[in-house]
């Protein structure tokens, strides 16, 4: 049958070529188009604001300069950059070592030990998975404001560090987890912490990873609770900082110093993500969940 | 007194046995409690209070704060129609370009990784750096945008100021930010789908489109539910774009209910109807919720 219509043969062979070809320039035509927004972001913070906002707009700035980046973290009106990155670094790495801790410790007996009422504590713990945050917000405000916590660090760590879906993507790893080994340790007369400690936590690495890279960039992406409980611009995170500047700034704005801002801020995000897309991309496949 | 000791025998072996789980659980639960659950109930008590920042006096006024929502306050129903508005545009534009990049992605095309980088970049960069970026884009004057749309003799447009314009916008930027969630599920929907299928409909003489229409689609059928139903959350919830964007004007036209529960609970201090919007929020979210939880149970089952 082959060799009958070899013509037809090849004919579809060339169509479905072409079918390729023209699928793979409107790819990357779109690709294109969700990358020029960034390119045009890096370019205008290379740019000097003077020249910044003349038209034609220039993809590759004439006189290139590192200027709007030294002015971020120079200029009185922008130098609390440099200390709302501090800020955000330090409240996301705390978070994610937070979430790690809690979620390991609370989700080992749920996989492993037998207890009183374990099954309606773990449907407990699902629902809060259903919660949406802002619902507590209201709440959580007028607790921290009672307890004189607006504007510290543990405002915004504390409430993200019972994370439902942490316990819950731990619970799934550890119950994959072959019993004879922890059996063993326990003959040997380990206790259940080191049992954890030593044994569980080394073999799931790749379910830590994911959890550490969703909690992280969910920390640093955390915009309105940030926003709610940090009016002190000293104890700003780096997108609480971004607008409070629009909100402060709008009628003088300099795009080019402003590019750079958002530049800055976006940086340690897009490095994790690069390095780690593959888990991210996992993560969201597996779970739904958006980072 | 015999009992007495029976019975602190009996909650002495109960401690026993379970002692050392409640104690591994004894960080997560008092976090949760204290920061989840507690503040759920407190909000329902706002919701029926008069809570008034100042005074220390919280009186129990009933359903008065929805009654206030529902009948006294033009701007609640304005952000009612906003959400709704943000919700049918936004929703479905981006499960059918998640779906239409999704199947782009999953053919084996050069540059593959290029491609999902790009498009999956942006989901990773925070949303006041992505309004920032988007209000000098489209900024009416010196924006990049206008002067290439005066070029092809569109523009320029008063993209953030005029009031029609606004909404697309908001939508256009959210679906550049976060259609690559929708693209990321259906991409791991596609390649779930059992290969055997596709050679079936090959021998049967299927050609593309048949298989499209009635393979692929139908297998996505559980994903596509799904994306529906968290796409319409994550809307509900909408704040920080729209916020950076536009701050719910031009004159209320992007007012959605988050914006209107922020200005509302933070800015005006009005807590009795901030914890009744953030209720009315729990029970339509909640209700999406176990609509999706009970598509996904169906799919495990099959």
């Amino acid at each position: 049958m082959e060799s009958k219509h070899p013509v037809s043969r090849q004919k579809r062979r060339k169509h479905r070529d072409w079918q390729k070809l023209i699928l793979w320039i409107s790819l990357t035509f779109v690709s294109l188009i969700f990358l020029f927004p960034i390119l045009w972001m890096i370019s205008s913070s290379l740019t000097p604001n003077s020249e910044v906002i003349q038209y034609p707009p220039r993809w590759i700035p004439s006189h290139p300069t590192l200027a709007n980046y030294i002015e971020v973290f120079t200029t009185a009106r922008t130098v609390r950059v440099g200390r709302a990155l501090f800020n955000s670094a330090f409240v996301s790495v705390s978070t994610v070592i937070l979430t790690l801790l809690v979620a390991s410790l609370a989700a080992y007996p749920l996989a492993r030990m037998e207890f009183k009422g374990k099954n309606a504590l773990f449907i407990f713990i699902l629902i809060g998975f259903m919660v949406p945050a802002q619902v507590t917000f209201v709440s959580l405000f007028l607790i921290f404001n009672s307890v004189g916590w607006l504007n510290t660090y543990q405002a915004l760590i504390l409430p993200a560090g019972a994370s439902p879906f942490g316990v819950f993507l731990l619970r799934q790893f550890f119950l994959a987890i072959p019993k004879d080994l922890e059996d063993a340790a326990r003959i040997d007369g380990c206790s259940r912490l080191r049992i954890l400690f030593s044994i569980i936590l080394p073999l799931s690495k790749p379910a830590l990873a994911t959890l550490s890279i969703f909690t992280f960039l969910g920390s640093w992406n955390s915009f309105l609770w940030p926003l709610i409980v940090m009016t002190d611009p000293k104890s700003m995170t780096v997108p609480v900082i971004l607008a409070y500047y629009v909100a402060s700034f709008q009628s003088s704005f300099k795009w080019g110093t402003l590019m750079a801002v958002a530049v800055v801020s976006s940086l340690p995000a897009v490095i994790i993500f690069l390095i780690f897309q593959k888990q991210f991309v996992r993560g969201i496949a597996l779970t739904g969940l958006k980072g | 007194m015999a009992i007495t000791g029976k019975k602190t025998n009996r909650v002495k072996l109960f401690f026993k046995k379970n002692a050392s789980s409640y104690l591994f659980l004894l960080p997560f639960l008092i976090l949760y409690f204290a920061l989840t659950v507690f503040p759920i109930a407190q909000t329902v008590q706002i919701s029926l209070s008069k809570w008034d920042m100042m005074s220390p006096n919280k009186p129990f006024v009933g359903l008065k704060n929805f009654r206030d929502l529902f009948f006294n306050d033009p701007l609640f129903w304005i952000s009612v129609k906003a959400t709704l508005v943000y919700i049918f545009s936004n929703v479905p534009l981006k499960i059918v370009i998640g779906l239409l990049l999704a199947l782009a992605l999953n053919k084996k095309l050069p540059g593959k990784a290029f491609h999902r980088t790009a498009i999956f970049i942006p989901i990773v960069i925070n949303i006041a750096a992505v309004g920032l970026l988007f209000q000098w884009i489209f900024n009416p004057r010196m924006g990049a945008l206008n002067y290439y749309l005066q070029k092809i003799g569109l523009g320029p447009q008063e993209w953030l100021i005029k009031p029609t314009w606004t909404m697309a916008v908001v939508v256009l930027v959210s679906i550049w930010w976060s259609v690559a969630f929708n693209a990321i599920v259906f991409l791991a929907g596609l390649q779930s789908i059992p290969g055997g299928l596709y050679e079936a409909a090959k021998i049967d003489g299927a050609n593309k489109r048949q298989t499209f229409w009635h393979i692929t689609l139908p297998c996505l059928r559980g994903t596509t539910m799904f994306v529906c139903i968290t796409q319409i959350i994550g809307s509900f919830q909408a704040f920080g774009n729209i916020y950076m964007l536009t701050g719910g004007g031009p004159s209320n036209a992007t007012r959605v209910l988050m914006i209107h529960l922020y200005e509302t609970g933070f800015y005006y201090f009005r807590m009795g109807p901030a914890a009744a919007m953030a209720i009315i929020l729990f029970i339509i979210i909640m209700l999406l919720t176990l609509i999706v939880l009970t598509l996904f149970k169906k799919q495990v089952e099959y």
